[in-house]
């Protein structure tokens, strides 16, 4: 018998409060993944669907004055990382898990150096002398395809374009050798032109370290032959998740059908107007009993309103939390009776597409 | 770059020599801008007339201002800074009897307030709200809001009066006696330094709070860098601005010494020159202690001004 299969990041049934002014929000219910050595999962949805919140809770970092409160298990190759005091938690991070912020104009510091902001992961673990700092951190540089890496190391971050600031901030992220890449929005701050690039070679170093790799973002369009699985969140939940392909060409959750309508595509007419969800999600401080979609949902019906949906499996890995799964009205017993919301298509945007 | 920069230099000359000009002028012109007659007032009601021309003489009150301000200035470049009209001592004398003093008392002073102010506000920062947070504030707001001979008067009932540890007032010089030296500084210092650690802590705290948001402090922690550490090194240094212009100013006045704390401790510093200056109307002490003062807010200020630079690279680079 071949030794039980471990994944690098394995989260089950992972509840999470944070505490704030007005009252405690749930803002986790239940979230479970695993991420295999070399793997990436793309997770998507909107703002305030928890994906960010998700990220911090593995990694551990949450605001200075934000009380959080976890339940479940967040196993990093097995080890529960909300079980362990937090000296040696601390000690994950930079090496075990990374992670590659959002906004690289604001996430490194303007008044250190690269060559100490490069090599921090480290740093904070062993001494290192300032030759030695140099030398690493231009390895590293050259290793996101920094030019002249040498000089961009003694360089202050204001010195550098957006672009290489966020090479600056891989590069800090693999310093510590992860096995465990958070990448939170890694591109949606940098130039369209750039965004790709960089994408680009977070996969060439996934591919060499065997990195696993949790990439977020609220464009699913970005996934497309990126990410081999796809995670949909709405409201805390992981609503749909499966194989990238499956998830995009065959969704089962109308929200990802909805998301993916939403996409702008190179092809089909020239204008049109581009779909939006109507209506926001929901107030997390508020209760929710059934499906948290159900208020925006066409295929709402009145046990969305009461009953949390099940789980339905459409094999190889698919699956979805739904009363009235896309293509797959029958497997519903408890409603047969599927009724329409009125479409309000007056918030759509006009976009204008490049003929190919 | 060079021209560019000597260029720069020369201009920040010019502006200071303006500025040390224009409060020259308006110490010139102190005694014609006092109401009723300086000579009256100083020598009595019975005063003759030559006597009161003699005064005036001295003075320069005879002369136009600009006259007056030259014949001082030419005077001051030879180290000559007039006579104490109270005890006709040189006043570049006094002055350097005298400025020793008050720079010890206040750069002590300064060292005791950064040696509070820092790890408080840091701590307070780090978990705003919480206990020693609210301690620390409160205190601060106390020390802050109290007249600062209120602080004086405790610490010499409680470190001269009932533990009779330390002196309560008096001085000895640095060179006569190096220890009874420091036990005459403990007093003055402490009060001069927890009044300021009281605005410094305030200052920090605030701007700590804000750089301790920031998106490159999270990222620091989510590499694993331990609390002390990220304060110290990573959150400090962008918070420091205020604080260090705090300090320099702080520093560039104390020329002008403070009068309250050297007349309570009984500190043979410029602040207890100035109070028996102003008393007997004085004036050449009062215009050449203004001068000084003056010059040293100038330097402190040029020198917070290099220190920015060094602070903050992204300043040096938006002026060049």
């Amino acid at each position: 018998m071949t030794p039980p299969h471990i994944p690098v990041l394995d989260v089950r049934s992972l509840h999470t409060h944070i505490h704030t002014a007005g009252g405690p929000l749930h803002v986790l219910h239940g979230v479970s993944l695993t991420i295999d050595a070399g793997e990436c999962l793309g997770v998507v949805g909107e703002s305030g669907s928890g994906k960010s919140v998700l990220a911090r809770t593995v990694l551990g970092v949450h605001g200075r004055t934000v009380r959080v409160e976890n339940t479940g298990r967040v196993l990093l190759h097995g080890d529960d990382l909300l079980d362990i005091d937090p000296r040696q938690r601390r000690r994950r991070l930079g090496g075990g898990i990374t992670m590659v912020h959002q906004d690289p104009m604001t996430s490194l510091n303007p008044v250190v150096r690269v060559v100490d902001q490069v090599t921090e992961s480290l740093t904070n673990r062993t001494r290192m002398g300032r030759r030695e700092r140099l030398r690493v951190a231009t390895e590293l540089l050259a290793a996101v395809d920094v030019p002249d890496p040498e000089r961009r190391a003694r360089a202050y971050p204001h010195e550098l374009s957006g672009g290489l600031r966020q090479r600056v901030g891989i590069a800090a992220a693999l310093a510590g050798d992860p096995a465990l890449l958070l990448a939170d929005e890694p591109t949606t701050a940098l130039d369209v032109t750039v965004q790709r690039t960089v994408l680009d070679l977070m996969d060439r170093h996934r591919a060499a370290r065997g990195l696993a790799t949790l990439l977020i973002t609220h464009d699913i369009g970005l996934l497309y032959g990126r990410a081999e699985r796809i995670a949909v969140m709405y409201a805390g939940r992981i609503v749909e998740t499966g194989p990238t392909e499956a998830v995009t060409g065959r969704p089962v959750h109308p929200y990802t059908v909805a998301l993916l309508r939403s996409v702008p595509r190179v092809t089909g007419e020239l204008r049109r107007v581009l779909p939006t969800i109507p209506g926001s999600p929901p107030d997390l401080a508020l209760p929710i009993a059934g499906c948290p979609f159900a208020p925006r949902c066409e295929r709402a019906s009145a046990v969305c309103g009461t009953a949390p949906p099940p789980r339905v499996d459409v094999g190889e890995g698919h699956s979805a939390h739904c009363h009235h799964p896309v293509g797959r009205e029958t497997t519903s017993t408890t409603a047969s009776v599927v009724v329409p919301k009125p479409a309000s298509a007056a918030t759509g945007t006009v976009v204008e597409e490049a003929a190919p | 770059m060079s021209a560019r920069l000597l260029r720069r230099a020369s201009l920040r000359v010019a502006r200071a020599a303006a500025v040390l000009f224009t409060v020259a002028l308006g110490a010139a012109a102190l005694p014609r801008l006092m109401p009723g007659s300086p000579a009256l007032a100083a020598l009595g009601p019975g005063a003759t007339p030559e006597q009161v021309a003699a005064y005036n003489d001295r003075v320069g009150m005879d002369e136009n201002v600009l006259a007056a301000l030259w014949q001082w200035l030419t005077d001051a470049v030879h180290g000559d800074l007039g006579r104490s009209l109270l005890n006709d001592v040189p006043v570049a004398t006094e002055l350097g009897d005298r400025i020793p003093v008050t720079l010890e008392l206040f750069l002590t002073a300064q060292i005791v307030a950064l040696a509070v102010a820092v790890p408080v506000a840091l701590r307070s920062a780090w978990k705003p709200g919480g206990v020693f947070d609210r301690v620390a504030t409160t205190g601060a707001f106390v020390v802050t809001a109290a007249p600062g001979f209120v602080l004086g008067l405790l610490l010499i009932y409680v470190a001269a009066v009932q533990m009779r540890v330390l002196p309560a007032t008096g001085w000895v010089r640095f060179t006569d006696d190096p220890v009874e030296n420091l036990r005459h500084l403990v007093l003055p210092a402490l009060t001069l330094g927890l009044t300021e650690a009281a605005v410094f802590t305030r200052t920090l705290r605030v701007q700590l709070m804000d750089t301790l948001d920031q998106p490159y402090i999270a990222a620091a922690r989510g590499r694993g860098m331990s609390t002390r550490r990220l304060l110290t090194r990573r959150a400090l240094r962008p918070s420091s601005l205020p604080l260090v212009t705090l300090v320099g100013l702080g520093i560039g006045t104390s020329l002008g010494g403070s009068v309250l704390v050297e007349t309570l401790f009984a500190v043979p510093g410029i602040g207890s020159l100035v109070a028996t200056a102003i008393a007997g109307r004085d004036f050449p002490v009062l215009r050449a202690v203004i001068v000084v003062s003056a010059a040293g807010v100038v330097a402190a200020t040029l020198a917070v001004d290099l220190l920015y630079r060094r602070l903050d690279p992204r300043i040096a680079d938006a002026r060049r």
